[in-house]
């Protein structure tokens, strides 16, 4: 019954929608690589949030990597959807940056900006997992 | 994350800038940064999607291919 369901929402559906659907960028483990270190290099960094210049440096070195990914999913054809989620990952990670490097900021905001850049990137790394074979 | 989850946490900075723990440049920051949690949260929704009609596309081919 669910199937019959979903079968007639593509039906439903315009012919654009289903094309990008059954062409969509298929799984890529560089890009499901990328986005892991991203998010595992900011769970190791919320640990070191009394370090200021630890995790300063640590920072910058997640903004690289984000620029990295972003840089990765640009070229790639049919890779849309892929390319907005690394500009939104980009702003989030360059503002956090700026941050760091402005003055030293305080445990409670680094804590929370780290988390914030874990679980967007725990998000994407979901649905990147979950690309076609 | 659900948009509760987004609520609480929106909740948590408030206290926190309001005991101190926290200054106003840092506390635009991280409300900045649930904006951006919210788009990434939409554009992944939305891939989800496009990965189901997939999965269900490929099915229906297959099946049909059983046929032919």
């Amino acid at each position: 019954m669910k199937r019959l369901l979903l079968l007639c929402v593509i039906f439903t559906l315009s012919g654009c929608a289903v094309f990008d659907a059954y062409f969509m960028a298929k799984y890529d483990t560089n890009e499901y690589a990328l986005i892991n270190d991203i998010k595992t290099k900011a769970q190791v960094a919320e640990d070191n949030c009394a370090n200021n210049l630890l995790v300063t440096t640590q920072v910058n070195e997640i903004y690289i990597k984000s620029l990295e990914f972003k840089n990765f999913v640009t070229h790639i054809p049919r890779n849309e959807d892929s390319i907005k989620l690394s500009d939104k990952l980009l702003i989030l990670t360059k503002d956090t940056k700026e941050q760091f490097n402005k003055s030293a900021v305080s445990t409670f905001y680094c804590k929370a900006k780290l988390e914030q850049i874990v679980k967007s990137a725990d998000t994407m790394q979901q649905v990147i997992g979950k690309k076609p074979r | 994350m659900t948009p509760q989850e987004l609520h609480e946490l929106v909740n948590s900075y408030k206290v926190a800038v309001e005991q101190g723990q926290i200054n106003k440049d840092e506390y635009v920051s991280l409300i900045y940064g649930i904006n951006v949690m919210e788009g990434i949260n939409d554009d992944a929704e939305g891939l989800l999607l496009k990965e189901q009609l997939n999965t269900i596309l490929n099915a229906a081919i297959d099946a049909a291919s059983l046929f032919a």
